[in-house]
């Protein structure tokens, strides 16, 4: 909102300066956005900075089309060259320059300045310049009387400043400038003065009820409805005080009665309308629900269907005005209109809010009622515009008001307790100071020694209706800056969940292994589940699905990361990035029984091309299935988790065979593999590519509980004995290190496979592995015997059990 | 006394010439000059015993000595040798140590999410635990229960994502339904942050996210006050932001009152320093604790929030906020 501080001070005398009650303002509340200065701004230099000069000449600039280059005769002893862009200047002009050395509303100081090569020496200037105006179609042509070498101070309106407000959604009371003048009344102290609410003179013939009737069928959505009729309206301009202030506050002159409307609606924050009671069918007022589909031509030439929901002010035929929101052509106010019916209603502000969000309607009007405002204001309003009416457009007001209103209960007083002032803010409000406060604001108030009993002003019913709501007033007017800062003595068990605990460990150790994080949408398009190659009955296509997504590309809540994650890759891939890794952690939606979902979290990470540190003689490798189950399986490690690699799993979108699952303790914690080729080219990412995704929940639930016990493999020796085995292919290195451990028994600390073979001097169909065995026992030396018993052992069984040989 | 020589003297010029031994090849031909099987001081000692009894004693201390001496010197010259041998080959080993060492792999995480680990830790100093909640919520969670009733514009179709075929079940436009679930499982004290994604109806662009990323903070216990709130929230923000001033104007919302916008100062490039809005923040609204079941007159508390998404963009000075869900590596890279 707009407020010309020129317009406030005229109801509240407040001593402060524009910028310290722009502070105070925005210190208890009222945030001031901008402060701007329409007009030119008093400074010793502007007098003479700002002249009216006289364009002897205007020739076409020789490098730019737009351009001119002026001659303008500013009093100076020669003319003075100008280059101006403004459409409109034409030789013979009067028009305002401001001279090198002006400062301008914005406190800038213009200098001399070389337009496209030619020298400027000053500045024509329009009406935005001087923010005066939103925008300029070019500049401001004044009177030919007026003498060049004048200063253009003596000509314009005084300098004002505006303070661009942000209000509040609890304080309707503040959309006028009157509200707004309480308000420093209430924070300052400063005297504010009442609004005049005389009426003009009832002059007019008859009474109201004689020229038009009223009905109220929708008195749920409409708590008052108020009208009075004014005869012999002249419409014509306003004058010029009007206009300013009309422009100040961000509206258009229109004509006196429309302006008279908007005028007071500024002032007040009480919306008005103004119809041609000419063109009133009946002449009937009827504030009635609008029938399904029923026709609408507002004053912006288009047509619109209403519903039963939207609330109109209609005649006895057809709608007038979307009660509240915006007026029908037919109606309306215009040059030859001399009987006004003039309304003043309150409207329902949810009803308001849902019709305007409903037809993509908001007018300054909407705006007002959107908070509900207070049955009292109509006739305050009213009175105010009757009065300008008639000193304004010379109207003769009708005796007799045409008013209905519900029923008004008045709101019960608030008991406000001065110990619960100190515990909610933590400072102590002396009796007297709330008192005070309370008072300012409008408030009667009944103090006593526990608390007072206060009675709020009509004007701030709707936000001041529990303790709570005067605590708050207290507090900010006795300025929250007053209040110390405390630290609470917390006594409470700060801590982390295990899977808080886990997500972290593995985010940092991911990244600790050149991986980066990326945060994807977690909406996501439904045919995701395509592009994976699920099948058609995969459980993975049961999806949470956005009413009004924002398109379909964001459509329904992920079921997994990989999606998101390739398109990363895929983004990555078109700018230039061959190589890389990268992951995310998050949340993935299951639809769940109770109507929300259950929202498990997963890691996923994407490797492609040859991610890793490559320098000038470092070249790392291609990815392929074992970077994804190596990652995994240290992932899982670094959470404590030990997980092993199992073959034979069947991922859609991960390659046939080169995937696995894996698992700990028995349950399956995540799955790695390399990315299926149609799956790369869905989402049209190049490979090699390889995937890795670790279940946080399955992680906490294999998390050992016990702290690990230390093992004495120190002070005993520990043999190694290492077998090379020709296996069948079809045997995996994990069954064959099974069959192994088994066999060895307590005394075989570890099993594992360091090198791997096939081809030139292996048998087709078979493979060689070079299986290192390490046998020990803890605090015992074995003997010989021992020893080569395990690897006996551990022979025979993979003889017997895998059908192994034993390569010499 | 002719056939003995003058043991002091052969020690010394043994010592003088193995010290000025220019090689090693110089030093071994010192050594068999001195201390070899035909050197004079070797020929003594092999000879004592033909000495007068008298004699032997003196001539076998003093000889010892001398060839202790002697070799304490040839071991001395050798090590010297030695490593200026070992010193000139090292200096013809050259290396140019400016070219690149072996690379290392380091990744990054999310700027969000190091601004989150770190407000984590902040208040996990505090004594405060990190809460959760689900992001598909209840209309009565996210809104009713905040005090914002059906109707409010808030909503909307147009303001809030809705799930098809739930009965106003939607993604949580802020993280304060944490606050309901937290109190509605326990009773006071609680304090508690709850980090979070939430999501808004905004379409993308530099400013605007559908999805982005908040921490609402929750104390509830006896005897809190807004005082508690202001320290708590500058705290945290200096902690965070480094020394700066905070400040706190009214504001409103819905389930708090007062209300308080939070803004830290903070200056630009061009050196302009204005006040910088961070957080919203209010005392617990009595309603909202009568929604939980809490005891409004025993119990007070205070809530605030905040974008993290904001944060990191104000710390990193990210202008633009879609490269944050981009996943593109040549920003992500930068925050390792």
């Amino acid at each position: 909102m707009k407020l010309p501080l020129e317009w406030l001070r005229e109801h509240v005398a407040t001593d402060l300066d524009d910028a310290a009650l722009a502070d105070r303002l925005t210190a208890t509340g009222t945030a001031v956005e901008r402060t701007i200065t329409r007009g030119i701004p008093v400074t010793p230099g502007n007098r003479e900075a700002f002249r009216i000069g006289k364009v002897l000449t205007a020739e076409q600039h020789p490098d730019a089309d737009r351009l001119r280059v002026l001659s303008v005769d500013t009093g100076d002893d020669a003319p003075r060259q100008i280059v101006c862009g403004a459409p409109n200047v034409a030789a013979g002009q009067t028009v305002a320059v401001a001279l090198p050395g002006a400062v301008m509303p914005g406190g800038q100081k213009l200098g001399k300045a070389k337009l496209r090569g030619v020298e400027s020496l000053g500045m024509v200037l329009s009406e935005s310049e001087l923010e005066m105006a939103e925008t300029s179609e070019g500049i401001l042509v004044l009177d030919d009387h007026l003498a060049a070498g004048a200063s253009v101070i003596d000509v314009l309106p005084p300098p004002g400043t505006i303070l661009e407000l942000e209000l509040t959604p609890n304080r309707g009371d503040c959309q006028g400038i009157y509200g707004i003048a309480r308000e420093v009344h209430a924070i300052t102290g400063a005297v504010l003065h009442e609004l005049d609410t005389t009426l003009p003179p009832e002059d007019g013939a008859g009474q109201a009820g004689d020229y038009v009737s009223l009905r109220v069928d929708a008195p749920d959505l409409c708590p008052r409805y108020m009208a009075r009729v004014l005869l012999d309206v002249a419409v014509g301009p306003s004058p010029d005080w009007m206009v300013r202030r009309l422009e100040a506050a961000g509206m258009r002159s229109i004509n006196n009665v429309v302006d008279i409307t908007n005028y007071v609606m500024l002032l007040t924050a009480q919306p008005l309308h103004a119809f041609d009671l000419d063109h009133l069918a009946g002449p009937e007022i009827v504030v009635r629900r609008a029938g399904e589909g029923e026709p609408i031509t507002t004053l912006d030439g288009q047509e619109r269907k209403l519903t039963n929901d939207h609330l109109v002010i209609a005649d006895a035929e057809k709608p007038a005005v979307i009660a509240g929101i915006f007026g029908a052509e037919f109606a309306e106010v215009s040059e030859g209109t001399t009987r006004v019916l003039l309304e003043a209603a309150t409207f329902d502000g949810p009803s308001i809010i849902r019709t305007s969000l409903g037809l993509g309607l908001r007018t300054e009007s909407s705006a007002r009622f959107e908070k509900g405002q207070p049955t009292e204001l109509p006739p305050v309003a009213m009175a105010i515009a009757c009065r300008l009416m008639h000193e304004l457009a010379g109207a003769a007001l009708v005796p007799g008001v045409l008013d209905q209103r519900a029923p008004d209960h008045a709101p019960a007083p608030i008991t406000l307790r001065h110990a619960r002032v100190a515990a909610i803010l933590g400072v102590q409000v002396s009796p007297d100071e709330s008192t005070q406060i309370l008072q300012r604001l409008g408030c009667q108030v009944q103090p006593g020694d526990d608390a007072h009993v206060v009675t709020v002003p009509w004007w701030r019913t709707a936000d001041l209706v529990r303790e709570i709501d005067l605590v708050e007033e207290v507090g900010r007017v006795h300025g929250l800056d007053r209040i110390p800062a405390e630290l609470p003595r917390v006594e409470a068990q700060a801590s982390l969940s295990a899977p808080q605990q886990v997500v972290r460990r593995l985010s940092r150790y991911a990244a600790d292994q050149g991986l980066s994080e990326a945060i994807t949408y977690r909406f996501v398009p439904e045919h995701d589940a395509d592009r994976l190659n699920l099948p058609a009955d995969d459980e993975r296509r049961r999806v949470i699905r956005i009413s009004n997504a924002l398109s379909d590309e964001m459509a329904v809540m992920r079921r997994s990361l990989v999606p998101g994650l390739l398109r990363a890759v895929e983004h990555n891939q078109a700018h230039q990035q061959r190589d890389g890794a990268i992951f995310e952690v998050g949340r993935t939606y299951i639809p769940a029984a109770d109507g929300l979902a259950d929202e498990p979290e997963e890691l996923t990470a994407v490797l492609f091309g040859a991610p890793g540190p490559r320098g000038w003689r470092q070249a790392p490798a291609e990815v392929d299935v074992w970077s994804a189950t190596g990652l995994g399986i240290a992932l899982a490690a670094s959470v404590g988790v030990h997980a092993e690699a199992v073959a034979g799993v069947k991922e859609p979108w991960l390659h046939p065979v080169r995937q696995a699952r894996l698992t700990a303790g028995g349950i399956v914690v995540g799955v790695a593999g390399e990315v299926h080729p149609l799956v790369l080219k869905a989402f049209d990412v190049k490979g090699p590519a390889v995937a890795l995704t670790l279940r946080i929940p399955a992680l906490v639930q294999v998390q050992p509980a016990e702290p690990r016990r230390y093992v004495d493999l120190i002070s005993v020796p520990v043999s190694t004995r290492d077998l090379a085995v020709l296996v069948p292919e079809t045997v995996t290195a994990a069954h064959v290190l099974d069959v192994a451990r088994e066999a060895g028994g307590d005394l075989l600390r570890g099993a594992e496979v360091f090198d791997h073979y096939a081809g030139d001097q292996v048998p087709d169909g078979k493979v060689s592995l070079a299986v290192r065995l390490t046998i020990a026992e803890p605090g015992r030396t074995l003997t010989d015997d021992e020893i080569e018993g395990v690897t006996e052992r551990a022979i025979a069984a993979l003889r017997d059990q895998v059908g192994a040989e034993l390569r010499s | 006394m002719s056939g003995i020589p003058d043991l002091t003297a052969l020690a010394d010029e043994a010592i003088a010439q193995i010290s000025s031994a220019p090689d090693l090849e110089a030093l071994e031909a010192a050594r068999v000059r001195f201390l070899g099987r035909k050197a004079p001081l070797t020929e003594l000692l092999g000879s004592i015993g033909t000495l007068p009894p008298e004699e032997r004693g003196r001539v076998g201390k003093d000889g010892n000595a001398a060839r202790r001496a002697i070799e304490a010197a040839l071991d001395q010259r050798h090590d010297h040798l030695e490593a200026d041998a070992m010193g000139a080959a090292l200096e013809a080993d050259t290396a140019d140590v400016t070219l690149p060492g072996n690379g290392f792999a380091l990744g990054a995480l999310h700027p969000i999410t190091q601004v989150r680990l770190e407000v984590e830790e902040i208040f996990l100093g505090m004594g405060y635990s990190v809460a959760d909640g689900p992001e598909v919520e209840t209309g009565f969670n996210n809104f009713t229960a905040l005090n914002t009733p059906d109707g409010h514009p808030a909503r909307s179709e147009s303001d809030t994502f809705f799930i098809e075929g739930g009965d106003d079940v939607l993604l949580r436009t802020q993280t304060s339904p944490v606050q309901i679930r937290t109190m509605q499982a326990g009773p006071p004290p609680v304090y508690v942050i709850a980090p979070g994604t939430v999501y808004r109806r905004d379409d993308v662009d530099a400013t605007h996210s559908p999805m982005f990323h908040q921490v609402e903070g929750l104390a509830v216990d006896e005897g809190l006050s807004f005082a508690h709130l202001k320290g708590t929230i500058t705290y945290f923000l200096q902690q965070l932001l480094g020394d700066r001033d905070v400040r706190v104007i009214p504001h409103f919302f819905p389930f708090t009152e007062p209300s308080v916008d939070v803004s830290v100062s903070w200056t630009d490039k061009n050196g302009r320093t204005d006040w910088l809005e961070v957080a919203g923040a209010g005392m617990v609204d009595p309603n909202v604790f009568a929604n939980v079941g809490y005891d409004p007159e025993r119990w007070t508390g205070f809530a605030f929030g905040f974008g993290l998404d904001r944060i990191a963009m104000i710390r990193h000075a990210i202008s633009d906020i879609r490269l944050l869900y981009e996943g593109d590596l040549r920003f992500l890279g930068q925050f390792s």
